[in-house]
């Protein structure tokens, strides 16, 4: 009788356990709007840039549900003091292009987790001392969180693009192992962007990183920056030469301390290579008889 | 010779067609003013012609295409002159058409052909076609020697003197070596001669041009060119007078070589993007061996040079340049060839249609002034004309980034 009631009684606790288990699941999954968005102020977004969302979210057509699914990322970076201003741009982008939700919502997740991935290295790179000395010298008017911010939406991307963490970890390092004198903040912004752009893309990674370290240590600011990866091509394309035999060009130039202007300019007009146009005879001709041209 | 003139411009486009993948096409008007002893020191007259001192006055528009595919490129330069003279003679015109064709066998070899023609319609018409095969090795990106031997082909017509008309062929080659010993000077030397005679036709020319500053260039040539001939001159018949005279019949052949010497010097300034402006002399000296006649040429002159079109692939594609000033505005110019209203949108308005309204400028260029904060935005351009709407496609030289959806967005940095 005793090991029925106590099996009986098992029983039970078990059930009670299990109920209680299920329990967050349920209310999870049962979020109102009105709870997401608690839980989004709640971690410091701004409510009236959930409401502008949701304005233009319901003015799209987009349901309840697809409203919280393209919050929810938004809320998880929040939580994890990463930017998340990405996630409510890439949203704005994606409902003025009319890209529909159930498409938006991976590429929202691979922004997250993408932004959670670039965070942890840049997290690091900053603690460097002399980084702190480099954001805190006042040539640039980024302050440090948002530069924090902006390098990590730079990661992301670049991550995105098929950049090896390894590569951008080891780009950062060398930018401040070397002197950061010449280097500003936006021009850094620029190389991690432009990493994935230039000649062969991700698959000459190493090499394009210590191009652009070059460039930034010769004085390259974001203007030129971006400017590099259509001039690099181009170089490639007027000359014919593999892509890592511009960029060993390139870098050469850079090392004879030739301003960023005028390397993209001659890269721009093709003017390396080339040569002498064809020869016209210039048609000399007298009145003596007997000359090639003569009368 | 116009048929061969149009059968060669039509066999030139077929590769193009083949190969074409990529292309950068340029067309720009080249006008220029001056006083000169001797036609042939204006390089778009090049005709020996010292008769009358001359003012002139030229215009030459000139189109070029770059099309590459893999490891194959076409280079084709087109365009004509017109000049009118401040003397009686009446204008001159010519139509000249130039393609170079190179395969990239590896990183240091590349094997081409140099190809033309050009046609002359001044006191007699001048046709010339030439045909050079090229090999090139280039020991590091910024040096390249050429290898170059082939013929050229030489027609004169003289309406009113039949006798003077002819056909000449020429068989030339040519080392030349090009070089950047810094990243502002730029030197090309060569040597050139007549493959029938290559020791004694053997000449020489070296340029070098140098960019003093931001937008001044300056530019110095120098160059000797020999034409060595063999005159052969008939004696009178009868036994020929006076008494002690040649013979009757023989020919009495001379060797003559006519010498030239040049230098020349130029400065050029680049108003902005589409307008250059330079100032150019020349000196030269001829010299004959024969007579030991030497007279001297000068050339100065003045010209401009308007870009009318430079671009690549794609052509509706907007074509974006970004300029910051120090207060953290961003002035945007656009080139974009179609009808409606164009508006940048992006993250710093949140994607907001219809967005901030370009201006337009002139006929292709429109411009909008953008206040922000430091950091980076991405972009888009939006066409509205009536009640449709469309994304413009950016130029392949604007800054893109992947949005993620399958398209392209600009990116603004600031700092």
């Amino acid at each position: 009788m005793n090991t029925i009631f106590n099996t009986i009684k098992r029983s039970f606790q078990s059930a009670g356990l299990l109920l209680l288990l299920l329990i967050p699941v349920n209310v999870y999954a049962q979020d109102t709007v009105g709870d997401l968005m608690d839980r989004a102020i709640a971690f410091g977004i701004d409510q009236e840039r959930i409401v502008e969302i949701q304005q233009r979210a319901e003015a799209r057509g987009l349901s309840e549900q697809e409203f919280m699914n393209i919050l929810q990322p938004a809320i998880e970076m929040a939580g994890e003091n990463l930017p998340y201003e990405m996630i409510f741009e890439k949203v704005f982008e994606g409902l003025s292009k009319g890209v529909p939700a159930q498409r938006m919502t991976p590429v929202l997740s691979s922004i997250r987790e993408n932004a959670s991935r670039s965070a942890q290295l840049v997290d690091r790179w900053m603690e460097r001392p002399e980084v702190g000395q480099f954001v805190e010298r006042g040539d640039g008017r980024m302050q440090r969180d948002q530069f924090r911010n902006e390098m990590i939406k730079a990661g992301s991307k670049a991550i995105m693009q098929n950049i090896d963490e390894e590569i951008l970890t080891e780009t950062l390092n060398s930018v401040s192992d070397g002197n950061m004198d010449r280097i500003r903040p936006s021009g850094l912004l620029a190389a991690i962007n432009i990493l994935s752009d230039l000649p062969n893309g991700a698959s000459s990674a190493t090499q394009n990183a210590k191009l652009v370290l070059r460039a930034l240590q010769s004085g390259f600011e974001a203007g030129d920056m971006q400017k590099l990866p259509a001039a690099l091509n181009m170089a490639q394309r007027r000359s014919q030469l593999p892509a890592a035999a511009v960029g060993k060009g390139f870098m050469e130039q850079l090392e004879r301390g030739f301003p960023s202007e005028r390397i993209l300019q001659n890269m721009f007009n093709g003017e390396i290579g080339g040569g002498p146009p064809g020869n016209v005879p210039g048609g000399i001709k007298n009145n003596r008889p007997g000359r090639p041209g003569g009368n | 010779m116009k048929k061969w003139m149009i059968l060669l411009i039509g066999l030139l486009f077929i590769p193009i067609d083949v190969f074409s993948q990529d292309w950068d096409a340029l067309l720009f008007l080249d006008g220029r003013t001056g006083y000169t002893s001797n036609t042939y020191l204006n390089p778009m007259l090049s005709e020996w012609s010292r008769e009358n001192t001359t003012g002139y006055a030229t215009l030459t528009p000139i189109g070029n295409i770059f099309l590459s595919k893999g490891q194959f490129s076409v280079d084709l330069t087109s365009g004509g002159a017109y000049s009118q003279f401040t003397d009686e003679r009446d204008a001159w015109s010519s139509l000249f058409i130039l393609l170079n064709s190179n395969y990239r066998i590896n990183e240091r070899w590349g094997l081409g052909v140099e190809t033309g023609g050009s046609s002359y319609s001044m006191q007699s018409d001048r046709s010339v076609y030439w045909v050079q095969p090229v090999l090139s090795f280039s020991p590091s990106l910024f040096t390249r020697v050429n290898l170059k031997a082939g013929s050229s082909f030489r027609k004169l017509n003289f309406e009113d003197q039949a006798d003077a008309s002819g056909f000449d062929q020429f068989n030339n080659y040519a080392l030349e070596l090009e070089t950047w010993p810094t990243f502002r000077w730029q030197l090309k030397v060569g040597v050139f001669g007549d493959l029938n005679n290559p020791a004694e036709s053997l000449g020489a020319r070296a340029s070098s041009d140098i960019n003093l500053h931001r937008n001044w260039d300056i530019n110095l040539r120098t160059g000797i060119e020999r034409y060595r001939f063999q005159i052969m001159t008939e004696g009178g018949g009868g036994g020929g007078f006076p008494p002690g005279g040649n013979p009757g019949n023989q020919t009495t052949t001379t060797e003559e070589a006519d010498i030239l010497y040049r230098i020349s010097a130029g400065v050029k300034y680049r108003i902005n993007s589409i307008l250059e402006a330079s100032v150019s002399t020349d000196y030269l000296n001829y010299y004959s061996t024969v007579t030991e006649e030497s007279v001297s040429d000068v050339h100065a002159s003045i010209g401009f040079r308007v870009t009318l079109f430079n671009g690549s692939r794609h052509t509706d594609e907007a074509n974006v340049e970004l300029r910051q000033n120090a207060k953290q505005t961003i002035l945007l110019n656009l080139k974009y060839n179609g009808e409606g209203h164009l508006y940048i949108l992006g993250d710093f308005n949140d994607w907001q249609k219809p967005g901030i309204s370009l201006v337009k400028q002139r006929r292709n260029r429109y411009a909008a002034q953008l206040s922000l904060d430091s950091g980076a935005y991405e972009y888009k351009i939006l066409l509205v004309e009536g009640d449709a709407e469309k994304w413009l496609e950016l130029s392949e030289d604007t800054f893109t980034v992947n949005d993620g959806f399958g398209g392209e967005n600009g990116l603004i940095i600031i700092d």
